[in-house]
């Protein structure tokens, strides 16, 4: 293992919130190379005075987990010392703030709010469905994130494909609702002008455009789910890998 | 086996006794700190030099010592610690008891104190 290889391993090993962990590493990686250049000046080869400094800092799992207690948040270490269940239940509603906070304020302006809501129809079901589980999930990274400051890498990359998801779904699904909206609504007044003879002119030049992306956004969607799910199982299957 | 284990902790003890009295006489960086250790104590403590930063981070956080980033010239940074006021405090109070402690051993063990 070369030096550098060996910072990189160090700096993965630490769980340590950035940019102390920078600061952290680059101190140790100066120790080592001053370690190197004194095993190299006491006449040792590149490869033994490598290994001598490592062997020398002895970075094992001990002092790995020394290092993450003296850096560890504030917040991850308060929760460490409440008993398991309560900890438990602190972050949760810690992680909800978001979605608390906002059905507070749909509850607190309840008549415009419930009218905007039931304005909406059906597709406001799984857009409120969405909205919650984004809510909820944003809260709990930028809990995880920020607060409890745990910056490793599989930290950092989890939720984000649920996320994505869920942010290009209740965009999909809010156009869908639009575009269905307007169909229906055009279609019902063709069907009246049409019973007095005439024709209903949005309908005649827009029907074309509305029902190709109804059916384009339709597909859109079925292939976000797709990609979802199959990229969510490679995820997993990724994270079992041992190397 | 006991007998090494008994030493094996006071040594461990020790980190923290050890750094401070160094930092009492002048501000050095971590591989400085390690080296002095060794050079001084004939090896004696013979210290992983990786126990080091959790001791010396520690007492940074308790105000003890304070580090600060140091770049001179060609070199590369280094990180130079020296004891705060609250530090040779500690310090002072530190090498009492340990004083004590030394007394008490040479008391009661015949042969410590030669």
């Amino acid at each position: 293992m070369n030096l550098r290889d060996y910072v990189k391993y160090l700096e993965r090993s630490l769980d340590v919130p950035y940019p102390e962990r920078a600061e952290l590493v680059a101190e140790i990686s100066g120790h080592i190379q001053e370690l190197y250049g004194q095993f190299k000046n006491e006449g040792l080869g590149d490869d033994a005075a490598i290994e001598r400094a490592i062997a020398t800092m002895a970075l094992d799992e001990e002092v790995i987990g020394a290092l993450d207690e003296v850096h560890a948040p504030v917040v991850r270490r308060a929760l460490s010392r409440l008993p398991l269940p309560v900890s438990v239940a602190v972050e949760q509603i810690a992680t909800s703030v978001l979605a608390i906070l906002t059905l507070t304020i749909v509850l607190w302006k309840e008549k415009t709010m419930l009218s905007f809501f039931v304005g909406g129809g059906i597709w406001m079901i799984p857009l409120s469905l969405m909205g919650l589980a984004i809510l909820l999930t944003a809260g709990e990274r930028l809990f995880s994130v920020f607060i409890k400051k745990d910056h490793s890498e599989r930290n950092l990359r989890r939720g984000l494909l649920s996320l994505r998801f869920l942010g290009y779904g209740a965009m999909l699904t809010g156009i869908l609702g639009t575009l269905l909206g307007y169909f229906e609504a055009f279609s019902a007044a063709d069907t009246i002008i049409q019973k007095t003879g005439g024709t209903f002119p949005i309908w005649v030049v827009s029907k074309y455009a509305i029902t190709t992306t109804i059916v384009g956004l339709t597909v859109a969607l079925l292939a976000l789910v797709a990609v979802y799910v199959l990229r969510a199982a490679a995820e997993r299957i990724h994270n079992m890998r041992v190397s | 086996l006991e007998i090494e284990m008994d030493v094996t902790n006071i040594k461990k003890a020790c980190s923290e006794t050890l750094v401070l009295a160094l930092l009492g006489e002048r501000e050095m960086h971590g591989y400085e700190i390690a080296s002095e250790i060794d050079r001084r104590s004939n090896g004696y403590f013979t210290l992983k030099h990786g126990t080091l930063y959790p001791t010396l981070h520690r007492l940074e956080e308790q105000g003890l010592v304070s580090g600060e980033w140091v770049a001179g010239g060609q070199e590369r940074p280094r990180k130079y610690y020296r004891l705060t006021k609250k530090g040779h405090d500690y310090r002072n109070a530190n090498t009492s008891e340990w004083r004590d402690f030394v007394v008490a051993i040479a008391a009661l063990v015949p042969g410590v104190a030669t």
